[in-house]
């Protein structure tokens, strides 16, 4: 296992940060942390990277325990901090350089080539020669994911790499993140969901310091998708009552005289169905669409239930 | 530690700190010693007191000033925890931090000592200047420096505010001056405590040495007021985990 955490809790004063929660990380898996903003997710973090020591559990990474080894623990980890601190009158590869030193101090020859290595993996060619505080916010990240990924680490933990980045610099990152997934092992957190569904092989829901759900992405849509929705548009006006004919179908939400959406069970079926409604009645289907329960749905229900 | 220690020295000699810190020191000192009203050319002894009497005082605002960021701007950037998650010790830390700001005082000490060989040259030779004296003033005085850059860092590090950092920095370095002197000269003092009092204080054994004897114990004094601090910088570092 490359990280894995039992019953780790935190309290500060009264207040339960973390409720012992456990889980394990595999080698080159991706792992989403997910969680309403305090559920608990940075603080796990922090005590995994030995920032803060757990009030009570264990957790170990890479075989070696946080609390006993947390020199040999850091090695082997690479942490990107929620908001990305970084020192703003550095240069790029000067900061860096430092990142790459306090690791393991290296001839200038290595270390050199190292950072060069990592700048192109995270795509900072144009603007390694700035100073950090003169970068715009993507880039920023990508030097705060480049100083994680600076000593080749086994492990990254990342606590919301993607928080403020524009569209197009959350799809680089999240190339970079799965790219780097297949040789790391990664935990990431995020309030994104398409993000988990894009990137994590599983997925972690905590709230309140609890966990409430680990799986994979799919298998947690799968749970609580028994009811499906069908979008349909026909071309010629139709009536609710008639749609009702159909079998499977339980509900309707009337969009426009000819646009529907019916809840049913039963997928195949049910397109199957429709179909057939519309050649019987002359009525040519302009759309039939399938929607599944989006993660978002599965997020609110788990977390709003306690 | 060297990583840290580098990326320190770095800061100083990048930006204009090192240099206002060294001209400041040399400049206002050298006003006083031989320009200003009451300077050694008037007085016509050969002697680097009015220096010695001065330079303290500086001393306890500079290194305040120099030291104020050391961890309170760590702390509120958030790059303390990019710090401390990296594979060292919070002691390599704040040694790493402590030796840099050190190297810079050394840099600001050196050139004050021209005066001693300005005043060597102008002494006449039958009135020569107290040589044995004179450097262990300047012995002393490096340690002074060494001992408030102690108390400046530590007081960096209990705090994310820089000017709180300075403020009390400066009183703490105050009161380990000559607050202490002060104190042991009350009336209600006077007899038995007075003399225990005076040495805890740094003024005490700054005089000593400045007589010209380097004895242990004042060095073993200056030592362990530094360890002192630096231990409580590291507890102050370590409190998140409390």
């Amino acid at each position: 296992m490359s990280v894995s955490v039992h019953n780790l809790s935190k309290f500060y004063a009264d207040q339960k940060a973390v409720d012992s929660i456990s889980f394990d990380v595999k080698k080159g898996e991706i792992l989403g942390f997910l969680g309403p903003n305090g559920a608990g997710k940075s603080t796990t973090m922090k005590m995994l990277t030995c920032y803060l020591p757990p009030s009570t559990g264990t957790a170990s990474v890479c075989n070696l325990d946080i609390i006993k080894q947390p020199l040999e623990v850091k090695q082997k980890i690479g942490y990107l901090p929620e908001n990305n601190p970084l020192y703003h009158d550095m240069y790029v590869k000067e900061f860096l350089e430092f990142a790459l030193q306090v690791h393991s101090p290296q001839s200038a020859v290595q270390s050199s080539k190292r950072i060069k290595d990592t700048i192109d993996l995270v795509g900072l060619n144009v603007e390694q020669h700035k100073k950090i505080g003169q970068l715009s916010k993507g880039y920023k990240q990508r030097v705060g994911l480049a100083q994680a990924l600076i000593h080749n680490p086994e492990v990254l933990i990342l606590d919301e790499p993607t928080s403020g980045l524009d569209p197009n610099q959350l799809v680089d990152i999240r190339n970079l993140i799965k790219e780097l997934g297949k040789e790391k092992t990664i935990i990431f957190s995020t309030h994104i969901m398409q993000e988990v569904q894009a990137v994590c092989d599983r997925v972690i829901i905590i709230n309140k310091g609890k966990l409430v759900a680990d799986d994979k992405p799919d298998n947690l849509q799968n749970l609580l998708s028994r009811e499906i929705l069908v979008e349909v548009e026909f071309e010629n006006k139709i009536l609710s009552d008639e749609l009702q004919q159909i079998q499977h179908v339980h509900l309707i939400d009337k969009i426009s005289d000819t646009h529907f959406i019916l809840h049913g069970k039963d997928s195949s079926q049910l397109r199957k169905d429709i179909f057939a409604f519309a050649v019987n009645k002359n009525n040519p289907l302009l759309t039939l669409k399938q929607e599944n329960k989006s993660l978002e749905d599965i997020f609110l229900q788990l977390t709003n239930k306690s | 530690m060297t990583a840290i220690l580098k990326k320190e020295i770095n800061l100083f000699f990048s930006s204009l700190i090192a240099y206002i810190s060294m001209t400041v020191f040399f400049i206002v000192l050298a006003l006083n010693l031989f320009i200003f009203q009451g300077n050694i050319l008037e007085s016509n002894y050969a002697t680097l007191d009015t220096f010695f009497t001065l330079a303290p005082w500086i001393l306890l605002f500079l290194i305040p000033a120099i030291t104020m960021r050391t961890f309170a701007d760590e702390k509120q950037s958030g790059t303390i925890e990019f710090l401390t998650t990296k594979p060292i010790t919070d002691f390599e830390i704040v040694i790493g931090k402590y030796l840099a700001t050190i190297i810079l005082w050394t840099f600001t000490f050196l050139p004050t000592l021209t005066y001693f060989i300005c005043v060597k040259k102008l002494s006449l030779t039958d009135a020569p200047i107290d040589s044995g004296a004179t450097i262990g003033s300047y012995i002393g005085l490096y340690f002074l420096g060494a001992v408030f850059v102690a108390i400046g860092i530590f007081s960096s590090a209990i705090t994310k505010n820089q000017i709180i950092a300075f403020l009390t920095g400066v009183f703490l370095c105050y009161l380990m001056y000559d607050a202490f002197y002060r104190v042991s000269s009350l009336t209600i003092f006077q007899g038995q405590l007075d003399y225990f009092i005076q040495s805890i204080g740094l003024n005490a054994h700054y005089d000593s040495i400045s007589r010209g004897v380097v004895d242990t114990r004042d060095i073993i004094y200056f030592l362990s007021v530094i360890s002192l601090f630096l231990i409580g910088t590291r507890t102050a570092l370590e409190s998140r985990k409390w």
